[in-house]
């Protein structure tokens, strides 16, 4: 692992290999609660861990921070190996989903507490946590306790305690889940914002989809202590490769597939066939394509890497902007797709039963395993 | 109302006033009398003053006893407090293993009779070879106010998040200035509370005190030891002093008890 800084391993991604997390598993007795976990995390990267309750994703949070000693595996930073590293020698801080601030001190010593552990002078720590409060907003709250301020203001105070020490790696674990909706919408945010402008390494770990989305470089998706999928948002979005990712981020078409033998291996769905890139799935499969991949066009019209199919319209449904379709793939097939288009492309419009035309991209379809 | 129903509210209102006669009537006569001179012929309402107030200082012997119970309180609360409060943060932070056992082991002297204990600690006093002293007292204490003093320390550190620990340590924190900073602090109306209320159980300790006491005696003892003599009025007037320092005591603690589970 020592030598020339290598690229981040996923997907063209530019940042820095800053931590290696090698093989690294949980078991209590004999319960596996994470399966061995082989993941690096760039050097001023969003990487968001996404998963269900019990997915594993809070697991690897606490082992990062050194809370909980992995079963097997080592974590590296920059190539040393910190596995066995005490909690507060590690150069990382971590924002607690309960925010955790000390009720017995202001915000400026909740703040100023890990730069005064390090017996930082107090004008250093004073002129710090005045800069890291002016940053999440706070510097007129300083003198409050953590009891007078409102979830929000207790949200940025955690926030700010975890980046003044200017650590390598902030862990973030939930730190939204007890806001409200809109409360939520902007400190994401307020959270990119700063990730960005500090250039600091944040793990963030939700549930929610849709914040993983639009905040992270990458995402971790897990689920019941397995690494589903780790990409960029577009990545996991567009070219799920298991079901389970394919259903866990909004709607999605999934379709029977199976794996056709010969010296080219293909894909066999009722989207007709197509080339299989990478590995081949084992046994029984099934591709996905979202709703929105689908447009209208005649089969004399596609373009190379586009595919067409002419199906029946069932159903559809005005949602505003788009339209969603339900489309049965031929005269008898017991399959149909969801297709949702910008209202406008639907011009005069299709009537129930009537013939439409279907036109997508061979690369929008992915193949899943199992 | 019916008649029956103002009956019932009449007897239940005279119960209420007799157990309260009976519970502070005693106390209250002694503090009244304690402003009085008291001949044969009962009680001198003229001499109504402060001159056993006064005369408490010649006598020495019962100063001294008080000061012993001071003395040995403060020891007891101290070093019980020290003790519980290791073995608490140890049983929230260390590997728990053997705590059933071990909260057993603490609570047991509390709930056994005193004369057990007492006979028990004056045996084992004696193999020992430690003489009875206001030492030997002052542990008798500890073992009986240990428990009062864990009970309460721990069930503040129970509610003490564990969040509050580890993200003292993530910022950069070890285990002791852990404890120092962030724990001890918490605590604190805690160890005010149980350590009031263990002082107050510690003052008037008489039967533990009495199998363990040496030479120098106790407030309760001394008094117990004066009651063949007969008491001189001067002693009311110490009874009275106790009394409202108990009294405060026991409502600062009630107070502070107030708050600290207020905050959990």
């Amino acid at each position: 692992m020592i030598g020339a800084p290598s690229t981040g391993a996923d997907a063209g991604m530019s940042f820095r290999n800053l931590i290696h997390l090698a093989g690294v598993g949980k078991s209590y007795g004999a319960v596996n609660v994470l399966k061995p976990v082989d993941l690096t995390i760039g050097d001023g990267e969003f990487l968001t861990i996404l998963g269900p309750s019990g997915s594993g994703k809070t697991t690897i949070l606490r082992m990062l921070g050194g809370f909980t000693p992995p079963s097997t595996g080592r974590i590296l930073l920059d190539g040393v190996d910190i596995t066995d590293m005490p909690i507060f020698e590690r150069p990382f801080n971590t924002v607690f989903q309960d925010y955790a601030l000390f009720p017995h001190m202001s915000v400026a010593k909740n703040v100023g507490y890990g730069l005064k552990m390090r017996r930082r002078p107090r004008a250093e720590i004073d002129a710090k946590v005045a800069d890291v409060l002016a940053m999440v907003e706070l510097s007129d709250k300083a003198g409050r306790y953590p009891a007078e301020l409102s979830g929000g203001q207790r949200q940025r105070v955690a926030l700010a305690r975890a980046i003044v020490c200017e650590p390598k790696v902030v862990l973030l674990d939930e730190p939204l889940g007890a806001l409200d909706a809109e409360l939520r919408r902007s400190m994401q945010d307020f959270l990119k914002a700063l990730q960005r402008r500090i250039r600091t390494t944040f793990v963030f770990i939700t549930h929610d989809q849709e914040e993983a989305i639009s905040m992270s470089d990458r995402i971790v998706v897990m689920d019941h202590g397995k690494v589903e999928q780790v990409g960029t948002p577009k990545d996991i979005y567009y070219r799920p490769q298991s079901e389970f990712v394919a259903k866990f981020f909004g709607e999605n078409n999934i379709l029977p597939a199976r794996l056709t033998a010969g010296a080219d291996p293909a894909i066999e769905s009722p989207l007709g066939g197509h080339a299989l890139h990478g590995a081949a799935p084992a046994g029984t499969c099934s591709v996905a394509i979202r709703p929105e991949s689908f447009s209208l066009g005649e089969a004399a019209n596609t373009a190379a890497g586009q595919r067409s199919m002419v199906g029946r319209l069932e159903s559809l449904t005005f949602l505003g902007a788009t339209t969603q379709l339900v489309v049965r793939l031929g005269d008898g097939s017991p399959h149909t797709v969801k297709v949702r288009l910008p209202t406008p492309d639907l011009g005069e419009g299709v009537g129930i039963g009537e013939a439409v035309s279907l036109r997508w991209s061979t690369a929008d379809v992915s193949v899943l395993n199992a | 109302m019916t008649a029956a129903e103002r009956i019932t509210i009449t007897l239940l209102w005279a119960v209420g006033a007799l157990v309260f006669v009976m519970l502070y009537g005693p106390a209250f006569m002694v503090v009244v009398l304690s402003f009085f001179d008291i001949s044969r012929d009962g009680i001198d309402w003229g001499s109504f003053g402060f001159q056993w107030y006064a005369r408490l200082g010649d006598n020495p012997q019962m100063l001294a006893a008080l000061g012993n119970t001071l003395l040995v309180g403060a020891c007891a609360v101290v070093l019980a407090t020290a003790l519980a409060l290791g073995l608490a943060y140890y049983m929230k932070t260390g590997i728990r293993r053997g705590r059933p056992l071990l909260e057993f082991v603490i609570f047991l002297p509390f709930v056994l009779p005193a004369i057990i204990t007492g006979i028990s600690l004056l045996v084992a006093f004696r193999e020992l070879g430690l003489e009875r002293s206001l030492i030997t007292v002052t542990i008798g204490h500890v073992v009986l106010i240990l428990a009062i003093i864990y009970r309460m320390v721990m069930i503040r550190l129970e509610s003490l998040e564990d969040s509050q620990i580890e993200a003292s340590l993530d910022l950069g924190a070890n285990g002791w200035q852990t404890f120092l900073h962030v724990v001890l602090p918490q605590l604190r109306s805690a160890l005010v509370t149980s350590g009031l209320l263990a002082f107050t159980l510690s003052f008037d300790e008489t039967l533990v005190t009495f199998f363990l006491v040496g030479g120098e005696p106790t407030l309760p003892i001394r008094l117990w030891a004066m009651m063949r003599v007969g008491f001189t009025p001067e002693v009311n007037a110490l009874v009275s002093i106790v009394l409202l320092v108990t009294i405060t005591l026991a409502v600062l603690g009630a107070m502070s008890l107030k708050e600290t589970m207020a905050r959990r």
